[in-house]
């Protein structure tokens, strides 16, 4: 979580990690979840969100939500 | 409020410095395929399944009259050969001698298939390293085209041409330099060496048989022209030779195929739109070759056996995601309803691979997996691709060479293909396979039947 | 022994513009009806026979009786004029050489310089300084001319009936009615056209000669109507084709000749010499050499057994042969479309009317993929053209651009250009090359079907074609000359030698070299077939290739000749004398074939009639063809089934004949089997 606070997100899909240096480019949907991480939301909490604002079914947003999680684990942001 | 259109929540690094030429511009990379001739890709799966093969009837045919008008006109006599090991499903096969092509065959099998299709005995050329007795001897007495890969088969046809009391004309194989690698030299006898005029001069010496033609087949998916401009001016010297030592005159030279399609081969960095000659820069050169090579007045007939240049851009393997992952590395891996025991040719090909629908998102680089429990089992290494949900369909093109005899009755029932002709219509010419189709040739000794399952 | 039967009896049936030793046979019979005519005419004609062998005339020339038929009619004559006792066997002896002898002199005058035939003129010639002569020898003199007393029977005919066979049996100096209708009867059955036009004759002649002399009596036993019947014989069907306006030209010709005969009777009649056949000899004479000059197509090219052959081979050549001597290959690979032919609309006209452009077409007709804007859309830019004839190039021009579409030079019409020089006298030459693409040079020598150079668009061309077109001198843009196609399918139907329509997709087809080799006859060589009819196995067919006096080459067997030979790509069988029904088969199983072997190859044929009409239906359309010349066509359909069999189909409406045949080949030579109507030759290998 501490890692989340550091990263700068910008609203065209940029985020800027300062620790390392790197940037990434994120979709739409994944600043929203970045976002919402940030704020400290449950991954429910999250598909719930995405459900509520975008054309995508709850189980689908779910998975998605928990597969962004490892991503951002990935590449050590998590 | 309405409700956006959704993607699918993906992060990717950023490299500074080199950038991935495929990967970024979504439009670039992203391929969609909604129909196959005008018949929806959904409309295909919901009648027939998934996985699918589908043949475009239209492509065949189109691609078959342009390249045989490239030779056509620039030759007064060619025939093709449509060369069953590349695809022997008997639709295909039918189409191709509808077309006007005569039928090679390399098998005892292959040439029993045409003979079945109703193909008579003179319009089929019989090659390869392996003719049994008793399928040299019927393709001989219903005239068949042989040509002749080795001495024990020159022995052979003597013995039958003994047993039918006639003389029997045949083709021999040659293998040559056509100044490419890799320089094939198992099928046929060598020229440079002099063996293939030995082999002659066996031929002429045993007196039941008579050479009337040459074969050569430099190699498979060649790019360079030149070597097949090469290879005939050979064939055609060696032929004029023939005809001084021992009376033999050529009426056919058979420069077999190996012409490439627009697969694209790993390994090969420019796309094939830029790397592969089209069919009449061959057609050019291997018959400005020919008649260059020709003495005036001759003739002889141009036999071209091709399979993979005719009929390869024609079919589509339809499949469906069944599951996605990540893999420890992070890669996007995709788990698709056939691998290669669909598609063997993927472990040299690089496929088109299409999406059944506008994904949006950004790229990532994946991985597509066949349904095989086996590690081997991968169609595509590394791929851009959106993230894809379940039930999204790849069509994987093109695939109709030698992927529908190179299939593998392995772990999974192959699946239905399905030809879309030329009015629309989408006609099944091969079933789906069940059970029986695999245990159908089994036998059970009995003293290992279970009973009640012990 | 043969040919002296041969030339003798012979002789007697030329008489009557027929042919044939028995005819000549059963006349020979009639003549010795009265015997001192008969002998009269047999010593004639033998002692001409034995003098031509003597002084070395070939066999050959005297077999077909055309020498010693005016010696016969010589013979006759002076039977009939003089006693036969010694002296006058002698006289007829002396008499027949003689004629031999102006026969053999005039036929060369005639032959050579005035190309018109020899009739009876040594005849009326001999005759008229044998009955001059005669005046003087007392001892020769017969009391009458009589003839047994039953032949002179009427048999109670009318009077213009009576005269028709008299005048019938004047013609061999026997003026009876019994034996001219036994003469009639004779030509009736040989050939009805004949029959009818010596009636028409008849019936002309004595019509106008009545009218003239008011007289039907004398009109009707005048003794020299035979000529009328000679006259309209040989001018409505022997020496012109048998048609309505052959009719019609007898006709008037004997119309015309009751004043020649007339003015000649009178003025002979002062030296005591009948007028013969001279009325005959000099109208017929002169009205063909009248249409000889004027170049008359109804003049026979060849002249049959009898007029219904006349007919029926002309008519089946006619059909069989269309196209030119200038003969062509398509001068390209592959299936091309023709764009304009001769007396196109656009640019093949006037002095150039005789020219072909080629283009290629897809399955929609267009000529071009794409918009059609630039010259690579067009399929036949820069496609090989191959060279249409053999020769040697004199002119080649190859550095002008390709005009752009639709934007032809106008200066420079004929842009990259090449013009061969045929060995046989005339030149091709071939327009709008691509720039810069000529293989050849001028001074080389190339073969049919090498290429010159790519199809390009350089001149007055406003898209790529191929222009070729035949010409006398070899300068470019000479004026054209008529030429044609050989060895093309047209649509998919062979053409041996014709020329394509507009719109037409031609394809060339080359020789293929099995076909050549089973069709290689030489000379002296023999086959041996083993026949069944229907069936059931009858004699064997011996075969042996032979050639004849004009080089053509036939199938010889026991009882008849098939002529064939091969040229430009295709086996022809041309015609078949004397009566083997198995060459007749072998004829109409195949009566031609291309050597260009392609599975379900199409062609056509016509063959003549005569060789499947029969019986009175067959005499019908004989004749009836003679007024309407489209009346009986036999058309003839073959295809190859495979690349070792041909299907054969025989029609013909008019006679009711619909027939299948086939022949097969294998790899030796001649056909391995032949079919057709009930017969199956099948060739024996064993012997080899």
């Amino acid at each position: 979580m501490n890692r989340l606070s550091q990263l700068a997100l910008s609203d065209e899909g940029f985020v800027f990690d300062p620790q390392t240096g790197d940037s990434f480019q994120v979709s739409e949907t994944g600043i929203a979840v970045l976002r919402a991480l940030k704020e400290g939301r449950s991954d429910e909490d999250i598909a719930q969100q995405l459900v509520a604002h975008f054309d995508v079914a709850l189980e689908e947003a779910r998975r998605d939500c928990t597969d962004f999680r490892s991503q951002l684990k990935n590449f050590g942001l998590a | 409020m309405s409700k956006r259109p959704y993607e699918k929540p993906v992060i990717n690094k950023l490299r500074s410095g080199l950038m991935n030429k495929f990967g970024w511009s979504p439009a670039y990379a992203r391929k969609v395929r909604t129909a196959i001739d005008g018949v929806s890709v959904d409309e295909l799966c919901g009648q027939f399944g998934s996985p699918l093969f589908v043949y475009s009837e239209r492509t065949a045919r189109r691609t078959y009259r342009q390249m045989f008008n490239a030779f056509s006109t620039r030759y007064p006599n060619v025939v093709f050969g449509w060369s069953y090991k590349t695809n022997y499903l008997q639709a295909i096969c039918a189409l191709m001698h509808q077309e006007g092509a005569i039928a090679e065959v390399v098998s005892a099998m292959e040439y029993d298939k045409a003979r079945l299709l109703g193909m008579p005995g003179e319009k089929i050329i019989f090659n390869g390293p392996h003719k049994p007795m008793a399928a040299l001897e019927k393709a001989v007495s219903e005239g068949a085209v042989i040509n002749v890969d080795n001495l024990d088969e020159i022995v052979d046809l003597e013995t039958v041409a003994k047993k039918l009391n006639r003389t029997v004309h045949v083709g021999m194989r040659l293998n040559l330099d056509a100044g490419i690698y890799p320089q094939w030299s198992r099928f046929g006898f060598n020229l440079e060496s002099g063996q293939a005029l030995d082999a002659a001069k066996r031929i002429a010496r045993g007196g039941r048989l008579k050479l009337n033609g040459l074969h050569c087949h430099i190699g498979t998916f060649i790019m360079d022209p030149q070597a097949y401009a090469r290879e005939i001016t050979k064939m055609v010297k060696f032929g004029y030779e023939l005809r001084e030592a021992f009376g033999f005159d050529m009426e056919f030279y058979d420069i077999g195929g190996g012409f490439p399609s627009k697969s694209r081969l790993k390994g090969v960095y420019l796309p094939p739109e830029v790397a592969i000659p089209g069919i009449d820069e061959f057609a050019e050169a291997i018959t400005h070759a020919f008649s260059e090579a020709l003495k005036p007045g001759d003739f002889p007939k141009l036999i071209i056996e091709s399979g993979r240049a005719l009929i390869d851009e024609s079919g589509y393997l339809i499949t469906s995601i069944v599951a996605a992952k990540r893999l420890a590395d992070g890669t996007r891996a995709y788990v698709a309803d056939g691998g290669v025991n669909l598609l063997f040719t993927a472990f040299w090909y690089k496929f088109n691979v299409e999406l059944d629908r506008e994904v949006g998102g950004i790229n990532e680089t994946s991985v597509i997996y066949g349904p095989l429990c086996m590690n081997i089992d991968a169609i595509d290494e590394g791929i851009q691709l959106p993230p894809l949900k379940r039930g999204t369909r790849l069509i994987f093109s093109p695939v109709g060479a030698y992927n529908n005899t190179q299939w593998l009755q392995f772990i999974e029932y192959r699946p239905n293909v399905v030809l879309v002709t030329e009015k629309g219509e989408v006609e099944i010419i091969r079933e789906a396979e069940d059970i029986t189709d695999i245990t159908r040739r089994e036998r059970l000794p009995k003293h290992l039947e279970l009973k009640n399952g012990k | 022994m043969k040919p002296l039967l041969h030339a003798v009896f012979r002789s007697y049936a030329e008489v009557f513009f027929l042919q044939g030793g028995i005819v000549g046979f059963l006349l020979f019979g009639i003549t010795m009806l009265n015997p001192r005519l008969g002998l009269a005419g047999i010593v004639a004609v033998l002692a001409a026979y034995v003098f031509a062998r003597v002084i070395g005339m070939g066999k050959v020339f005297l077999e077909s009786g055309f020498y010693t038929c005016n010696p016969l009619l010589v013979g006759l004559s002076v039977g009939h004029l003089f006693q036969l006792n010694a002296l006058g066997l002698f006289f007829c002896v002396v008499a027949g050489v003689l004629t031999l002898l102006v026969t053999v002199a005039l036929a060369n005058v005639f032959t050579t310089y005035l190309r018109l035939p020899l009739l009876s003129l040594p005849f009326v010639v001999v005759s008229s300084l044998v009955y001059m002569a005669s005046l003087r020898y007392g001892n020769l003199l017969a009391a009458t001319a009589h003839q047994p007393a039953w032949l002179a029977d009427d048999l109670g005919l009318p009077l213009p009936v009576a005269g028709f066979f008299k005048a019938f049996g004047a013609l061999l100096f026997t003026p009876s009615v019994i034996v001219g209708v036994a003469l009639a009867a004779l030509i009736l059955s040989r050939s009805r056209i004949l029959f009818l036009l010596a009636a028409l004759g008849y019936l002309v002649g004595t019509t106008v000669r009545h009218w003239m002399l008011g007289s039907a009596t004398k009109a009707y036993t005048d003794p020299l109507n035979f000529n009328f019947l000679l006259i309209a014989m040989a001018v409505g069907g022997v020496f012109l084709i048998p048609s309505v306006r052959s009719y019609m030209l007898a006709a008037i010709a004997v119309a015309l000749s009751p004043i020649v005969m007339d003015a000649i009777a009178g003025f002979w009649s002062y030296y005591g010499i009948p007028a013969f056949t001279l009325p005959f000899a000099t109208v017929t004479l002169l009205a063909l050499y009248v249409l000889g000059l004027v170049g008359s197509p109804l003049i026979a090219a060849r002249i049959g057994l009898t007029p219904e052959e006349t007919l029926d081979t002309h008519l089946a050549n006619r059909l069989r042969y269309p196209g030119s001597e200038r003969t062509l290959l398509p001068p390209f690979a592959g299936a091309w479309t023709v764009w304009q032919a001769f007396d196109g609309a656009w640019t093949h006209k006037g002095a150039w009317r005789c020219a072909y452009d080629f283009v290629l077409t897809d399955k929609e007709g267009k000529t071009h993929e794409n918009s059609g804007a630039k010259l690579e859309d067009y399929f036949c830019f820069n496609k090989p053209v191959l060279a249409p004839v053999r020769g040697r190039i004199v002119a080649a021009v190859d550095d002008f651009p390709d005009s752009p579409i639709n934007d032809p030079d106008k200066v420079n019409n004929w842009g990259n250009l090449l013009v061969i020089a045929e060995p046989r006298g005339w030149h091709v030459e071939l327009s709008h090359f691509a720039a810069k693409s000529l293989r050849v040079k001028v001074g080389d020598w190339v073969e049919r079907g090498a290429v010159l150079g790519l199809c390009g668009n350089s001149g007055y061309s406003p898209q790529p074609h191929i222009h070729v077109q035949a010409q006398l001198t070899e300068t470019p843009g000479a004026a054209t000359v008529p030429f044609s196609f050989v060895s093309y399918s047209e649509d998919g139907v062979f053409h041996a030698n014709d020329l394509p329509k507009v719109g037409g997709k031609v394809e060339a087809l080359y020789p293929n070299k099995r076909l050549e080799s089973v069709t290689n006859f030489v000379l002296d060589e023999t086959y041996r077939y083993a026949v069944k009819r229907k069936g059931r196995a009858t004699d064997d067919l011996v075969l042996t290739v032979r050639m004849a006096l004009d080089g053509t080459f036939y199938f010889a067997s026991s009882a008849g000749q098939l002529y064939f030979g091969r040229f430009e790509g295709t086996y022809f069988a041309f015609r078949c004398d004397g009566s083997d029904p198995r060459l007749r088969a072998l004829f109409l199983a195949l009566p031609r074939m291309p050597l260009a072997c392609r599975d379900g190859l199409l062609w056509h044929d016509h063959v003549p009639v005569g060789l499947l009409a029969s019986g009175l239906r067959g005499a019908l359309v004989g004749v009836a063809s003679s007024v309407w010349h489209r009346l009986a066509r036999v058309r003839v359909t073959s295809r190859f089934v495979g690349e070792h069999r041909v299907e054969t189909s025989v029609k013909s409406r008019a006679l009711g004949v619909q027939q299948t045949g086939s022949v097969t080949f294998d790899r030796n030579k001649a056909f391995a089997t032949v079919t057709y109507g009930g017969w199956e030759l099948t060739r024996r290998d064993d012997a080899k």
